[in-house]
């Protein structure tokens, strides 16, 4: 029997919960175990065969048939303290472990980079830019592509960019690196390979690689600059899709929709104005881990974020339009063009290196990708909570460090681009660490005193005022119930104290609601439920939700 | 320990779900294990629904591109030299590059519904100087059994529509340089066997039936034709076939020689200009065309009707049916705006003026015949293709125009 890609997952949806949710409504709210740092992906994938993608009708089905489940619901596989454990799709970096603006830096590299001489496999004649497949000096196989002759360094200079920072956010990233090559380095052999016209293999010939540099943008010293990407382990089992789960990875239980990492990359995406961030873009590859296959899921391709658009300067329309869109194409339409829609109006320096990015015109909730993706268009606000406070976590100077490594040699695109993600940054922030409760890592004390900390004010957006009201209760771990304790407290200060009558009792278990209220953010006031279980003379945060 | 895996979910599925599964497990990571387990029991192939399938069967064969190779026998929708007007066609024949891609050569032939038919052979040398000269010969042969001509003039009557048979074959030397990309200059050199017949459009008389040689010059007698060509153009838009910013000037300087019976021979000079203007990002654009295509007979001689240029249809004056209006002289001049609707369709707003003179002292605003439409143009970015245009005002109904192309 064969399936299709989403009914396994229809099936599992209800019952598979990664934190403390409706699945566990039979057994305990809390298992010893909890919270979850690494989900335990113990099967074996190895009789997985490679997914068949079509970019077309990933297009077609996202924008007009519904791909994936839109039940409004709280992701499926964060922790029970809200956050995402370490898989094959995710590593806790930058969020939680508060990475040095070094490690951010280096991204994924895990050396100095290909050398040449560069020994040609194959060319690749059509896609959107012009490039290579070669091994370098030491063997490693790269895929090299060229930026466009109209903007130099700009496609490179985004890919590298964008691959540090969606490393540093927590995905599986191909190490991509910035080199120069020469004509008279690039060596071919009777097993280099091109394509002719009409897709047939073919020996390459010297030819053919003068008329693939015709198409890439030259140095002015005789080399050209490029974009290696070393090739990913594993052997390629295909794209992921932003919806569904993959019927034959055993692994693969939490639809795709509904993973916080998917649903809250809508808010890397508008830092980066990463517009392209479609199955098309992904890769996942099956690997050994622990002596059991599993599958990788990788994001790559970052040469249409910020301000490029692989080949030319980014489309105004990138992060503000989908392809279709009924509304303004009929509003068009039946006003023969003169209702012009407010972004084509926008203005954007003329910075080759840079294509086209601003901050001013943007707005987080506003940014669209290419079309619809259902894990996007699932994202709650405690979703985008996780991914701003991870955005939050990155350095400013880290900002402007990752900008340096694209070398620009317009120092005013350096200065321009570091402005530029600055104010998006905060933009983000704003929106989303307001957007809800802001109330994060609290910590109770033997002695019962609840600590806390406000992830707008730590991240400076937003103004004194916020007040907090919290209601102690017991919490029955079997049972999952509630009983109230008290009065609810009222404070200004990020500090309140649990009832003695609570503390002194056998109970192993309690429970605190946390409102906050700030006049200027009324997304505050969501509800925040925070559990600690007793572990030896203390108490330690099993449980966290946030906006449910 | 796959076999182990699904015994174990066997297991748990004879023990039943729900709390029984639940309350079985000790660990937050067993109860995931165990999900993971149930279904690493009932895994399954990806099987594409009927769309997906479709698409994807579609791009792994790439039909069209199998269709249409760059290198070997070749069908298509329409044909090279087919005639605007000549209704639906297809084309085939056989094009392959030669002696390690320094030649090309290409054979092969077309028709229509409306019996349109052609043959050609070209050999060219395409890639020569880097790809920036071309030589070539080819040899064409045209039937075009339904050719329209109302009278010369800018006053025929819309109700003397005829129909006429042109059978002629073009030999054709042609050198054509590209220094860069954006400067062409060429010249060709050739000569045209033809000759007229009846028509065979059902619907309107044939030409002998309301012309004569006085009203038709050359309806009586074809000769055959040497000519000589020299163009020069000037082309920096974007896009050739979706342009949306830039420019292209364009001047042809044509001779034909009658070759038989001293009475024919002419001059022709095409001067072509196109210009558009980007506002907003391109998402609106001023289009302009302006063409003046003019023959001038020798001393004592008349230009043949079925060489004189030609006012109407669907790139000059789309108020007016494909070859309305026909003389010595012809001018027009179109202007469209243009809007982006969405990233798939622009639509446009357009007008043309346009006239034909017997005298180029004649072109003269006094005779400017008159139209404006709508469109609607699906496309890529680099190309149209597929225009709907709906152009009024000429005085003759509505005229609509389904091509595969641009207008401009």
């Amino acid at each position: 029997m064969r399936a299709r890609l989403s009914l396994p997952a229809a099936a599992i949806v209800g019952l598979v919960w990664l934190s403390a949710g409706p699945g566990a409504a039979n057994g305990p709210k809390f298992y010893p175990d909890d919270p979850l740092w690494r989900d335990p992906e113990t099967q074996d994938a190895s009789a997985i065969k490679e997914l068949p993608s079509s970019a077309q009708y990933d297009f077609v089905e996202n924008s007009f048939l519904g791909a994936g489940d839109e039940t409004d619901q709280p992701a499926l596989n964060t922790n029970t303290v809200d956050e995402v454990p370490d898989s094959s799709w995710f590593t806790n970096r930058v969020g939680r472990l508060r990475w040095t603006v070094d490690q951010i830096v280096r991204g994924p590299d895990s050396g100095p980079g290909p050398t040449g001489p560069w020994t040609i496999v194959g060319g690749k004649r059509e896609g959107l830019s012009p490039g290579f497949t070669l091994r370098d000096s030491t063997g490693t196989l790269y895929f090299v592509k060229f930026d466009p002759p109209s903007n130099p360094e700009m496609a490179s200079g985004a890919e590298i960019i964008s691959t540090k920072l969606f490393h540093a956010f927590g995905y599986h990233v191909p190490e991509n690196y910035i080199a120069a090559i020469r004509r008279d380095e690039l060596v071919l052999t009777d097993k280099s390979e091109t394509e002719d016209e009409d897709g047939r293999e073919r020996i390459m010939r010297p030819r053919d690689l003068d008329a693939l540099l015709k198409r890439a943008a030259p140095n002015g010293n005789g080399s050209y600059r490029v974009l290696a990407s070393k090739a990913l382990p594993g052997t390629p089992v295909g794209r992921f899709r932003y919806y569904g789960t993959r019927p034959d990875d055993p692994n693969d239980i939490f639809p795709h929709e509904h993973r916080r990492e998917l649903r809250g990359m809508r808010v890397f995406a508008a830092w980066l104005n990463h517009d392209d961030s479609r199955s098309i873009n992904t890769f996942d590859t099956l690997v050994e881990e622990n002596g059991r296959k599993l599958v990788r899921h990788h994001l790559l391709d970052f040469g249409s974020t910020l301000g490029s658009g692989s080949i030319q300067a980014q489309s105004t329309r990138a992060g503000n339009e989908f392809l279709w869109e009924r509304r303004p194409t009929f509003i068009t339409m039946l006003t023969f063009g003169f209702y012009v829609r407010p972004w084509i109006k926008v203005d954007y320096p003329d910075i080759p290196a840079v294509g086209r990015i601003e901050a001013s015109y943007f707005q987080p909730e506003e940014w669209k990708p290419e079309y619809p993706n259902a894990a996007f268009s699932n994202a709650r606000p405690e979703d985008k909570f996780w991914a701003a406070r991870i955005i939050a976590a990155i350095p400013q100077q880290a900002i402007g460090a990752v900008v340096e490594t694209a070398r620009y040699s317009d120092p005013e695109a350096t200065r321009y681009l570091t402005d530029v993600m600055l104010e998006r940054r905060r933009k983000i922030l704003s929106a989303y660490l307001n957007g809800t409760n802001p109330v994060v890592n609290p910590a109770l004390s033997a002695s019962g005193e609840l600590t806390f900390e406000n992830a707008a004010e730590e991240a400076g957006v937003t103004t004194p005022g916020g007040r907090y009201s919290i209601q102690w209760a017991a919490f029955d771990n079997e049972t999952a119930t509630l009983s109230e304790e008290g009065t609810e407290q009222s404070v200004t200060t990020r500090r309140a104290q649990a009832p003695s009558s609570l503390l002194n009792s056998s109970r192993a278990f309690i429970a605190a609601r946390v409102r906050a209220s700030h006049p200027d953010h009324p997304g505050w006031s969501q509800t925040l439920m925070l559990y600690f279980r007793r572990t030896g003379g203390g108490w330690s945060l099993v449980g966290l939700e946030r906006n449910r | 320990m796959h076999q182990r895996v699904l015994a174990t979910a066997a297991l748990i599925a004879s023990l039943g779900a729900g709390a029984g599964i639940a309350s079985a497990q000790d660990t937050r990571a067993d109860l995931l294990e165990q999900k993971r387990a149930q279904k690493a029991g009932s895994l399954q192939t990806y099987e594409p629904g009927k769309l997906e399938k479709a698409v994807l069967w579609y791009e792994q064969h790439d039909p069209l591109g199998r269709l249409s190779p760059h290198n070997g026998f070749y069908a298509q929708y329409g044909f090279q030299w087919k005639p605007v007007g000549s209704g639906v066609g297809v084309g085939a024949g056989f094009r392959h590059d030669l002696f390690d891609r320094i030649a090309r050569v290409d054979l092969g032939g077309g028709i229509t519904f409306r019996n349109y038919q052609m043959l050609q052979a070209d050999f060219s040398l395409p890639y020569l100087a880097d790809e920036r000269v071309e030589l070539g010969v080819h040899v064409v042969y045209n039937h075009n059994p339904q050719e329209d001509y109302w009278g010369l003039g800018p006053d025929s009557l819309e109700d003397n529509r005829v129909s006429f048979t042109a059978d002629y074959t073009d030999f054709q030397a042609r050198a054509v340089a590209r220094p860069v990309s954006w400067i062409e200059a060429g010249a060709r050199f050739g000569k045209v066997q033809g000759s007229l017949d009846s028509g065979t459009d059902s619907r309107f008389p044939s030409i002998e039936e309301l012309f004569t040689d006085a009203s038709a010059p050359g309806l009586a007698e074809q000769p055959d034709f040497s000519y000589g060509e020299v163009l020069a153009a000037i082309d920096y838009r974007d896009q050739e076939d979706n342009a949306r910013a830039g420019g292209y000037y364009a001047v042809r300087w044509r001779k034909y020689n009658d070759l038989d019976l001293d009475r024919y021979s002419f001059r022709e000079i095409d001067a072509h200009v196109m210009q558009f203007f980007p506002i907003f990002d391109k998402k609106r654009v001023i289009a302009v065309q302006a063409r003046l295509i003019s023959t001038t007979p020798d001393e004592g001689h008349v230009v043949p009707f079925y060489f004189r240029p030609t006012l109407g249809g669907s790139t000059s004056m789309r108020g007016y049916n494909d070859y309305r209006f026909r003389d010595d002289h012809v001018a027009y001049l179109n202007l469209e705006y243009r809007w982006e609707v969405f990233s798939g369709l622009d639509m446009a707003l357009f007008s043309d003026w346009g006239t034909v003179a017997p005298t180029f002292e004649d072109l003269s605003a006094s005779n400017l015949k008159k139209g404006y439409g709508i469109g609607f143009r699906f496309n890529t970015y680099k190309s149209v293709w597929w225009r709907i245009d709906f152009g009024f005002g000429g005085d003759e109904g509505v005229q609509y125009f389904f091509k595969f192309s641009k207008a401009f």
